[in-house]
């Protein structure tokens, strides 16, 4: 589905909430297809580096761009069919509760229709984009949960119905932050295997960010560690060595007595 | 927190005690400046014997006239009160279906929702119209407040100078007030509801419109409909005493009888507006269990 990409660059971005800097002079390269996660601890900026690749959060300083289009130079229309590319999870999972597991699937792809053609698809029960979501369901073993209501579900079938919807967006990149946060180890075990495996299987760009390092070690070709909103390593997880983890949290122990 | 922050300070404890007295001043000064006394809510001479006239039409409501002679051809008694009951749902039905039109049209407008964009870190607007979104907003508040501050009755002796006493003009009394209020509550319904699938599904290219139907409306909608119905039991009761100014609910029956002083036929009107704001009410409790709960 993906057409050839550059892919996604930060040159040298930075970001201030209220004089505070979240993020400092990051600077990154995602190839297309590749799988990469931020690990760190929490406040270290994992989230708003994340929120950056779709603009959710506009950089203070520096640029992102996406195959060398700068996100804060694009028009609104523009913008919008940038972020129709990005499926995107947020660690709440931002689905509707009270909507049917189908309904909230189907939202997935409104980034790539009209106003009108969107309530169109809503108002008709048009069978091909249902078969569509069940078969995406169905390939993440919850299929029968179609006609559910998403409060009705459990945890982990809440964020297996997430995935669905970014899967049913067609995107070509897979952004999830903190995907594993609210699973018990058996269910963050299964999550990561599924989201590392789609993605290879689907080629999109993965990006991820994670607390468990372990878990990114074993299953996320690539790692960069933040650090009070620095990059401290950026490299294959193979070479991550003890020492480098070991500074990652020492640092943030010393962070938190000063 | 330190022990300061928690500890009242003289200055609050004043302000709290101004703000206490104020409060029972103003009690005190209405019931003086009214000349109320408790005495005058005890009957005078005659009306005692007019009230216990009332209260035994309590207990033997009329089933058939009580006037003497009827003109030939009057329906019975029992089917007028029935077509008061039914012309009163009908003017409620129609007043809240115009009023609900207009709730969601100005409760949109009058979110701060509506006109915010959701990846954008400014509290209103978006794109080219960024400068005069905060205006519009402004005027549809404003417009809201207007719409529910004058009184459906108020409404109606409006209309029914301009119009005459058509059924539209009852219809837009009630739809006015009423639509009004929808917009007020249903905005800020709006405004109340958890934001993150609206973020998650800007985040995904959605337009401002498509999360707003798709994201905010959805979470709202639970609160907006129960509250819709609360809404239609108190059109009923409003279209009802429309009655008063002319309009065949059952307001106006219940008048004509009171004149005549046939307190008995009151109360039949009365009993039947019960029954009908009681099945009302059950119906829309019914269907809001429905809805909110499922």
């Amino acid at each position: 589905m993906s057409a050839p990409t550059r892919g996604l660059e930060f040159r040298s971005v930075s970001v201030h909430y209220d004089g505070r800097a979240a993020v400092t002079e990051l600077d990154l390269r995602v190839a297309p297809g590749e799988a990469l996660a931020l690990v760190g601890p929490s406040g270290c900026g994992k989230t708003t580096a994340l929120s950056l690749c779709n603009a959710m959060v506009r950089p203070s300083q520096g640029a992102v761009l996406i195959d060398d289009e700068d996100l804060s130079q694009v028009s609104d229309s523009q913008l919008r069919s940038l972020r129709a590319r990005m499926g995107f999870i947020p660690q709440d999972l931002g689905l509707v509760p009270n909507l049917r597991v189908s309904q909230n699937v189907l939202s997935g792809r409104l980034g790539k229709q009209g106003l009108l053609r969107s309530v169109a698809a809503s108002l008709s029960v048009r069978n091909a984009e249902h078969e569509r979501a069940l078969a995406i369901l169905d390939e993440l073993g919850i299929g029968e949960k179609l006609f559910h209501r998403v409060d009705s579900l459990s945890g982990g079938e809440r964020q297996r119905v997430a995935i669905a919807r970014a899967l049913y967006q067609e995107a070509d990149y897979l952004i999830a932050d903190e995907p594993l946060s609210a699973l018990d180890p058996a269910r963050a075990r299964e999550t990561i295997t599924l989201l590392t495996e789609v993605a290879r299987a689907k080629g999109l760009t993965l990006l991820l960010s994670m607390h468990d390092i372990e878990l990114a070690r074993e299953f996320v070709p690539r790692l960069v560690g933040l650090r009070a909103g620095r990059v401290l390593f950026d490299g294959p997880s193979g070479e991550l060595t003890d020492e480098a983890l070991s500074e990652l949290y020492d640092l943030e122990e010393e962070d938190r007595v000063g | 927190m330190s022990a300061e922050a928690l500890a009242v300070t003289p200055a609050r404890a004043n302000r709290r005690a101004r703000l206490i007295l104020g409060i029972f001043l103003a009690a005190l000064v209405s019931w003086l400046a009214l000349d109320l006394s408790l005495s005058d809510a005890l009957p005078r001479q005659g009306g005692g014997s007019v009230l216990s006239l009332f209260l035994e039409g309590a207990l033997s409501p009329a089933t058939s006239y009580e006037a003497a002679e009827v003109p030939a051809g009057t329906p019975p008694l029992l089917s007028k009160v029935l077509g008061a009951v039914w012309t009163t749902l009908l003017f409620a039905i129609a007043g809240m279906s115009l009023a609900v039109v207009l709730g969601l049209i100005f409760g949109f407008l009058g979110a701060t929702s509506w006109w915010r964009d959701e990846g954008s870190d400014a509290p209103l607007g978006r794109g080219l119209l960024q400068r005069l979104m905060p205006v519009l907003y402004a005027v549809v508040r404003v417009w809201i407040a207007l719409m529910r501050s004058v009184h459906e009755l108020l409404w109606a002796i409006l209309f029914l100078v301009a119009f005459g006493l058509n059924n539209f003009s009852a219809v837009i009394a009630i739809a006015i007030p009423y639509g009004g209020t929808l917009a007020k509550v249903f905005s800020e319904m709006l405004d109340e509801c958890p934001r993150e699938s609206a973020r998650s599904l800007r985040a995904i290219g959605a337009g401002p419109v498509q999360v707003f139907l798709w994201g905010l409306l959805p979470r709202a909608f639970a609160d907006m409909s129960a509250y819709a119905f609360y809404r239609f039991e108190c059109a009923v009761r409003s279209s009802a005493v429309l009655g008063f100014f002319g309009y065949p609910t059952i307001g106006y029956y219940l008048k004509l009888s009171a004149e005549n002083l046939h307190y008995r036929e009151v109360w039949t009107y009365l009993y039947a507006l019960i029954a009908l704001v009681l099945i009302v009410e059950l119906w829309s409790s019914k269907l809001r269990e429905r809805i909110v709960i499922r």
